[in-house]
């Protein structure tokens, strides 16, 4: 009797604490005001703390594609040519490991001068023509299984005449040649004798040449980074970057306003960046190139292999609601077409008008008057996703459809979608700002999932391969863009995306961080692209 | 780690049997007993009443009101969807009161007859179903349930197994015990030489005297169910999304506790709430039914 009784005056206590706890948020921020933990915390070391949300996949530039992943990789390795850090405009390419390049009349050859005395980290030597050849070789090998491999099917060969040269040599002309090879994705450099002497362990040994140095990476905790002090473009101001891995956002929310984690990313709701706004201890940061929200209809998968139920889907969900309710003016827009929008080669062509009558009608008329029961459907249950696939779920339900979730972690979500374990399919996207890169990834045949070249057409959709393939050789950019309107109306027209929304995603860091001279408008990856000029001061 | 609560497995059956009539009586006069009991019937009664009594339908969402603060619109405000947090908790109940309902009873009566069994027949089928139970013990309570969401998908009956296997030690240890020393009773022998089978004895005769003291347990046990199936969901492993349950609410509310504490006080209160109640019918229970402890009161 005691016993228990005692049992029961324990969760009375842990509940009032839980209940001080929750009301007081700001109380706990007030006390630590005096003693800052932000700088030299470690014997006088510039030691910058960044959060991230879930755990890396893999550190190995083939498969990075998850903004933890990227956090850490960006800081690491190196392409060819960059975008100005902090920035995203298709017009402004500015060099990195290659000094200057130049390419023939037609677009069909390419050649990029390297840098000389690039050093490799861990005392792999000099960066040389060879090592970028075999890096490219590597992500279009069709055994290495990289997600980017598709990026790079018009490259014939790679020529390398001396150490500092490098040639492309392209099937077709391709004047947006050079977003295939900024610092991003399969764009960037790795060293063939370090993934070969990382054995098996090569996802979680990244080598690079960049400003940073991975010290150690301990999994479910995070990664250390110390400062490449023979960076090519000088020593950087941090000494360290320490980053640590949440599960929680309250955590990290609670954390930098203690001041111990100076870089976050936030939450795409608007509840929280109307909170966050408040701290006078945050700046939140809008990344561009927006976002993109999407629910891929599995072709493939009965009954969306009829297009009257995925029409139904689509036209139950109301978008504008959604994009309203949850995101707001700040951080969303109701999306323009089935691509992101604001990329070259984006079109307005409209999405599918919310019409609860119509879903309902199309239902009855594919035979399921009495309502349509789907499979569950595997949702990461961080809020990016779960109040989206929520809010649809409720739409669907509205006219008749119910859609169960099963709400898993990020990392499961990601593996149970390629391995085509879904019939809706909620993703998000940002790319290198050209169309071709999305379309290519997202709706090209050889892209199917469950193909050896699969990338990420979840839909399993192949109408539009020739025209895709007839817009990327376009002579000239008129004909490209009228051939992308067309290849957007016809993917709106078959009904195998229903666009959510066009969002630009919130970065919180702490007011004393320095981003350096371009400060931040945008970065390819979902999180702050930390280098040789971030400072804390 | 949730084991379930220990009692005395020496009860005196034959006294437990002669007191069943003061048992109530006992069990009145327990105020704490009696205000737990208050508490059940009325919960029991909101998740039975559910559909007539709640304000809205808890799947409903109202877009632009999310995340409110407590109305005349909203008495309990609404959630990080826009959803009638009050009818939420409200459908929350009958998810979490049907779980650990469900979860208790098919414990109780599985671990009750292998109890019976494996005290009555003793030798090897006692060793075995004992060494099964032990090994199920072994594992929490928690950890059981979070392997068994995981290998067998997450919903409401994968849920419930999870519950009740791990519910099944504390029972069947419960009614071994007692069962062992009927066996060698007198009245059980003259059931024996008056030509009564093994069948008719353990559940006519030998049953009826343990039964109180499953009943204590699986008292116990409910509230330990509901907490369980709580942490569970709110781990995002048992109830799915939309249907609520108390432990997904809080979940649902966490990332903007900080916004409107709301979020997660309320759906908190009810699963405090519910299972001090269980826990005070519990002890209360035992004090009117475990005869050793009335008397070192007396």
């Amino acid at each position: 009797m005691f016993r228990s009784r005692l049992g029961t005056v324990l969760i009375c206590i842990s509940f009032i604490v839980l209940l001080l706890a929750a009301c007081s948020p700001n109380s706990s921020t007030s006390v630590d005001t005096n003693e800052d933990p932000n700088e030299k915390s470690q014997g006088g070391e510039k030691v910058l703390s960044v959060a991230i949300y879930g755990e890396p996949d893999s550190l190995d530039p083939a498969w990075a594609a998850t903004y933890p992943d990227l956090a850490i990789t960006m800081s690491i390795f190196n392409g060819l040519v960059r975008f100005p850090p902090g920035t995203v405009d298709v017009n402004n390419i500015e060099p990195d490991l290659a000094e200057s390049w130049e390419t023939n009349d037609d677009s069909t050859v390419w050649t990029f001068y390297l840098r000389e005395g690039v050093q490799w980290h861990k005392g792999y030597g000099e960066l040389t023509s060879e090592d970028v050849k075999w890096s490219f070789e590597r992500i279009m090998d069709e055994e290495t299984g990289s997600s980017w491999r598709n990026d790079f099917n018009n490259v014939i060969s790679i020529e390398t005449p001396d150490d500092y040269t490098v040639v492309f040599n392209l099937e077709r002309a391709d004047s947006a040649f050079l977003l295939k090879v900024v610092n991003f994705h399969g764009g960037l450099i790795t060293n063939k004798q370090a993934i070969e002497d990382a054995g098996d362990n090569f996802k979680h040994s990244p080598v690079g040449t960049g400003p940073f140095v991975l010290e150690s990476y301990k999994p479910q905790e995070g990664a250390t980074l110390v400062k490449n002090e023979e960076y090519f473009r000088g020593v950087p101001k941090l000494d360290k970057i320490r980053v640590q891995v949440f599960r929680d956002q309250t955590a990290i929310d609670v954390a930098q306003d203690r001041g111990e984690i100076h870089l976050a990313a936030g939450v795409s709701d608007k509840l929280w960046v109307e909170n966050r706004e408040k701290s006078d201890k945050v700046v939140i940061d809008y990344r561009q190139p927006p976002t993109f929200y999407s629910m891929y209809m599995n072709t493939s998968k009965p009954p969306l292999d009829n297009i009257l139920v995925r029409q139904a889907i689509a036209h139950a969900i109301d978008v504008e609601t959604m994009v309203q309710s949850q995101l707001g003016d700040k951080l969303g827009a109701v999306p323009k077409g089935p691509i992101i929008s604001g990329y070259f080669g984006s079109a307005d062509v409209g999405i599918h008008e919310f019409d609860p009558e119509k879903s309902k009608q199309l239902l009855a008329e594919a035979g399921y008057e009495n309502g349509l029961q789907l499979d569950p459907q595997f949702v990461s249950n961080t809020s990016n996703y779960m109040d989206k696939a929520v809010f649809v779920q409720e739409q669907l339900r509205a006219v008749g459809i119910e859609m169960p979730i099963e709400a898993v972690d990020n990392a499961t979500m990601h593996s149970n979608i390629r391995d085509d374990m879904n019939q809706l399919i909620f993703y998000p996207y940002t790319r290198v700002p050209h169309v071709d890169v999305p379309l290519t990834e997202f709706f090209y045949g050889p892209s199917i999932v469950t193909k050896p070249t699969g990338a990420l057409n979840f839909a399993h959709y192949d109408k539009v391969d020739d025209l895709i393939e007839k817009a990327r050789y376009a002579p000239d950019t008129k004909t490209a863009m009228n051939l992308y309107r067309e290849i957007q109306e016809k993917i709106k027209d078959d009904y195998v995306v229903v666009p959510l929304a066009d969002t630009v995603s919130p970065l919180i860091r702490t007011s004393n961080v320095d981003l350096g001279p371009n400060g931040f408008k945008g970065s390819l990856t979902y999180f702050y692209q930390i280098d040789e000029n971030y400072d804390i001061k | 780690m949730e084991t379930s609560p220990q009692i005395d497995t020496q009860i005196d059956c034959a006294a437990t049997k002669k007191d069943d009539t003061n048992a109530w009586k006992v069990f009145k006069s327990n105020k704490p007993g009696m205000i737990g009991l208050y508490i059940l019937v009325i919960f029991t009664l909101i998740a039975i009443l559910a559909p007539i009594i709640s304000p809205y339908e808890p799947m409903v969402q109202d877009p632009i009101n999310r995340a409110a603060p407590p109305s005349a619109e909203h008495w309990l405000g609404t959630d990080t969807m826009g959803r009638d947090m009050l009818s939420r908790i409200i459908y929350g109940s009958q998810t979490s009161l049907f779980v650990g309902f469900a979860a208790v009873t098919i414990s109780a009566v599985i671990g009750t007859t292998i109890g019976l069994l494996a005290g009555y027949i003793g030798g090897w089928v006692d060793e075995i179903l004992m060494r099964i139970i032990e090994s199920i013990m072994a594992l929490p309570l928690l950890l059981l349930g979070m392997m068994l969401l995981v290998a067998l998908g997450s919903n409401v009956s994968t849920l419930i197994i999870a519950l009740s296997i791990g519910l099944i030690p504390g029972i069947a240890r419960i009614s071994r015990g007692p069962t062992m020393s009927l066996k060698n009773s007198e009245f059980v022998k003259a059931a024996i030489v008056s030509g009564s089978g093994p069948i008719k004895i353990i559940f006519k005769h030998i049953l009826p005297n343990i039964l109180g003291a499953v009943l204590v347990v699986a008292s116990l046990n409910m509230a330990a169910a509901i907490r369980i199936e709580a942490t569970l969901s709110f781990l995002g492993l048992g109830v799915q999304p939309p249907t609520p349950t108390w432990g997904n609410i809080i979940k649902d509310g966490l990332n903007f506790m900080t916004i409107n504490p709301f979020l997660v006080l309320f759906p908190g209160f009810a699963l405090m709430i519910v299972v001090i109640a269980f826990n005070l019918v519990g002890d209360s229970l035992r004090d009117s039914i475990d005869p050793h402890l009335k008397r070192q009161r007396k």
